[in-house]
Order: structure tokens, then sequence, then C-alpha cells
């Protein structure tokens, strides 16, 4: 049978987790470069994070490892990891359904290791702890937005302190329903700017075509979180919200070239001052 | 760049010159541009701060002159007035150093006390921009503002009150935006750049200096049955056909 469809038939997927009599199998790859390898505690967490199509793949020359996250719990998620707000570490919930209480930690990099797929071909993942299938995405997504988030200039970032990043978010919190979509083009985007120099930003909320047509109240929202968010990014000091271009658009009319000329507004593009 | 007011983290949105800064302004007519007549702004709380003009009425002459409006709000009247009589070199440079200090002071305490009433104000035209949908140039004239002052209207950081034919204004384009909202929970803007049978449209109707009320409200029949019959967009057959779009992770909610 070829090593994709044993390791699709065992169970094998994203958001698996290694059980504890399988460590000592995998414990030497379980180690920063030049340093002894890990310890996995009882109540760690180690989830398999590759995807599951590469987790399954038909051959081991197509994918010869996968991905592990090394997760530890803590009390509760904490403010300025979870929901994204850090694309070094995520502090999540890995099922409340079957493990209601517990909340674990990792960091995207130090935490993450290479496992030869062939090591997982006579072993099942532990039958009592998995990701739920929230968890699972939203760890994907926390690793596709930490490769895919624009590389902001730090002197850019500086200049959101924390009051005002905290008044952005409570602005645009009406829009975690996935109604509207922040972008924001930054003219001087690749420039680290001194203290005497302005950044221009325009500021665009995109909305959910079907929102725009037919939801009198999500457009309130909507428009009510721009002002805001507009007028606290305005009031950040060395930046300038260009008034002429910034708009509420619908998302039929936001074109493919505005969607190239501005990036996706997201907290994590705010963290790598951390 | 003029060392009398430093450009340096000065909120531009409360002192602009065409979204400018103080300093442009001091710039602007240190400058003695003789070109064009000009007008400087402030935003926020800071209103007309000065104007500068060559062979106007207001002098007789072909001397530059500054002025200062008397009528600007409490943040700025530190400001002293500066007459076309008195004006000369002196007189400039304590208008400046004084307009330094309204301008820093203005924007200090616009930043430490938002009004309480801003945030029902921004409501109130996000309610309107809702149901109408305009552009914000668009919706600035049907409001007889400018861009800048639309903007300022929707600062929960500015003081600004809505008084006089400000606040009638306002109130017409409310009753009219109400109106259609009761008929419909599209945008007004899906259907305002149509022709009416009469060749006019409803925009036109609504940035016109007189709003005639009666006549948008009396078109909005027409409008429905534009509507009713406007093609479907793309990502309407799209959607229609099956194709939804993917959640965005910021859908996928937090577990707290």
């Amino acid at each position: 049978m070829p090593l994709g469809e044993e390791l699709k038939d065992r169970g094998w997927c994203t958001g698996a987790v290694v059980p504890q009599g399988m460590l000592p199998a995998i414990a030497q790859h379980l180690a920063p470069p030049g340093a002894a390898a890990v310890e996995v505690a009882e109540a760690d967490w180690l989830v398999v994070v590759s995807q599951t199509c590469d987790v399954v793949a038909r051959t081991l020359e197509a994918e010869p490892f996968v991905e592990v996250l090394h997760c530890k719990p803590i009390k509760k998620p904490r403010t300025q990891y979870r929901d994204f707000r850090s694309t070094r570490i995520l502090d999540f919930r890995p099922n409340r359904e079957t493990h209601e209480a517990v909340a674990l930690t990792a960091h995207a990099v130090a935490d993450r290791y290479l496992v030869p797929r062939e090591l997982l071909r006579d072993q099942t993942p532990d039958g009592n702890r998995h990701l739920s299938s929230k968890a699972a995405q939203r760890i994907m997504a926390w690793y596709a937005l930490r490769a895919g988030r624009p590389s902001w200039p730090d002197a850019f970032v500086k200049r959101i302190d924390k009051d005002s990043e905290d008044a952005l978010e409570a602005a645009i919190e009406p829009l975690k329903e996935d109604i509207a979509e922040v972008r924001i083009g930054i003219a001087e985007k690749d420039q680290e700017l001194g203290d005497d120099q302005t950044y221009h930003v325009a500021v665009y909320f995109i909305v959910d075509a079907e929102i725009w047509e037919g939801d009198v109240e999500g457009r309130v929202a909507i428009n009510t979180a721009f002002a805001t968010f507009v007028s606290k990014l305005n009031g950040c000091d060395g930046i300038e919200v260009d008034q002429g271009l910034s708009e509420v658009v619908s998302g039929d009319e936001f074109t493919w070239q505005e969607t190239r000329a501005t990036d996706e507004w997201n907290f994590a593009n705010l963290s790598h001052r951390e | 760049m003029s060392d009398i007011i430093e450009a340096r983290f000065c909120n531009a949105q409360r002192a602009t010159l065409l979204q400018r800064r103080p300093s442009t302004i001091i710039d602007a007519v240190e400058s003695f541009h003789p070109a064009v007549p000009m007008q400087f702004y402030g935003g926020g709380e800071l209103h007309l701060v000065g104007s500068y003009r060559m062979g106007t009425k207001l002098t007789g002459s072909t001397r530059t002159v500054l002025i200062v409006d008397t009528d600007v709000l409490l943040a700025t009247s530190a400001i002293p007035t500066v007459t076309v009589e008195d004006f000369d070199a002196e007189s400039w440079s304590l208008w400046s150093k004084a307009s330094k200090e309204a301008f820093q002071k203005a924007t200090t305490a616009a930043k430490a006390a938002p009004s309480a009433t801003a945030p029902l104000r921004v409501k109130r035209l996000a309610a309107l921009q809702a149901a109408l949908g305009l552009s914000t140039s668009d919706l600035a004239q049907a409001l007889g503002l400018s861009r800048p002052g639309l903007y300022k209207w929707l600062d929960t950081s500015s003081d600004v009150k809505l008084r006089g034919a400000s606040l009638e204004r306002l109130a017409a384009v409310e009753r009219i935006a109400k109106q259609w909202r009761e008929r419909s929970t599209a945008p007004l803007s899906s259907v305002s750049n149509e022709p009416l049978a009469d060749g006019r449209t409803v925009l036109a109707m609504m940035i016109a200096d007189q709003v005639d009320e009666a006549a948008v409200v009396g078109a909005f029949d027409e409008l429905l049955a534009m509507l009713a019959v406007k093609p479907k967009t793309r990502s309407q057959k799209l959607a229609e056909a099956g194709f939804r779009r993917r959640p965005s992770a910021k859908s996928l909610l937090s577990d707290e």
C-alpha cells in the first residue's frame, strides 16, 4: 500500500496529535539546531501542522517530512497572542468540545519541527486529543498570515502606539463578522522616514457586495467603523490619512489594481516590533 | 521649511492647507506667492486662520495681505487679528508665533478631550452614508461641504458643531435618506446617477445649491423601477451559480 494511503487509513491529518508512546521514536528530530532534544511533557500537545494533502502525499519523495508544532499549556489565551495579534506566538484553544478548559501556546518557528513522514507509518495519532476543525484552520491561517503579511516600515509601525492600536482594533470590531475588509495603501511603504516626515495613507473599507446591496444596518456599522478608524489613524503622530482617496467601497467596485496597490490591514502586520 | 511653526508631529487633520500642515501655511505666506488668491483652513476646531490675496477688493492695492478671521472658535482665539492697515513684518512675526502656540494648544486639547457628542454625530452621518451609499465627494456636496469639511464632521476627535444652514441641509438630506431607506435596502447610489425621464439625475438634484426634497422623493418610484431591472453584477452571477467567496481568517472567531 502506498505510504499516503497507509497514513490516511491510520488517521494522520492536519491537527492530529502525536501520541506520547511515539515520542522516543521521533525524539532526535525534536531538537533545535545544535541543541539537545526538547522534552515534550505529558500535558503538551505535539500537533501535526502540515496540510492534510501533504501528510497523505502518495510517495515519500513528494513529501519527506511532516511539520509538527510543540504546543504547551497555559492558563488562558493572552490578549496579545490570540486572534492573530502576533505572527510569532499563538495562544489558542485546541478543542472546546473535548478539552474545554485547555489553552495552548506555541512559537511559529521555535516550536516547529520536521519529522520524517515514514516514522508515522506504524503509528496512529493520539486517540484522545486532536485539534478541532476550527483550531486547525486557525493554525493554518496563522502560518499563512505570517508568510504573506506585508512588511511595513518600522518607522511607520512605531507611530501606532499601544493606545492607538487598541483604539483601531476597537473601531473595526464590528467587521469581525466578515462584512468588510480594511485595506490601506502607504505611499512610502518602502521607506523608513525620519521623525520630521509623514507617512501618507489611503484607507479603504471594502464592503461585501451582498451587504452593500442589501444590509443597511451592516453598512451603518461599517461606515461608523470607517469614520472612527480614519480618525484614530489620522490622530497618530506622523501619519496622515489621505482624505481625497479614502472611501467605503463596494466589493463590486474595488478593482484588482487597487487591491495590488494596498495591503489588508491586520494587527499582525504591527507585530514585528515585539 | 519655516522654523516659525515646526511641522514635526503636528496633526495634519487639525491644521490643513489643502491637507497640508500649518508650516505650509506659513511658508506659503512668507513666500509672498503672487499668483492666486488663497484661503487657508484648519481642520478640527481650527477654522479660517488666514487668507492671503493679491490685488483683491480687500485691499484695493497690489500688496499681499494677511487677515485672520475673528470668528474663530475658542481653540484659536489666541491668534491675534491682523488687519490690512497694520500689517507689516513685525505683526506677521507676532501672528505666526501666536498661531503656532494656538495650533499646538488646540491639537493637545482636542486629543485630550474629544467631544462627547462627536460619536453621535458620526453615527448620524454613518446612517446617512449607509442609506445613500454616495462617494465621500458626492455626500460632501449633498451636505454643502467640502470633502475635508465632511471628514471634519466624521472625525470623532473633532468638536465641530452643526448649526444653521449646515444643520438644515443635513436634516433635509436625512429626510431624503429615510424615505429611500423605507423603500429599499440598496443604497441610493445604485441608481442616483441614472437619468430620469426629464433628463435630470437624483444625484444632481441632491447636490444642487437648494435641494428640492419633494422632487427627489418624487423620483424614487422611477428609481425603484430602474433598480428592479438593473443587470446583475459579476459577483451576483457567481453567487447565484454557487460560487461563494472563502471566509477570511478573521471569520475564524476566537474560542473565548
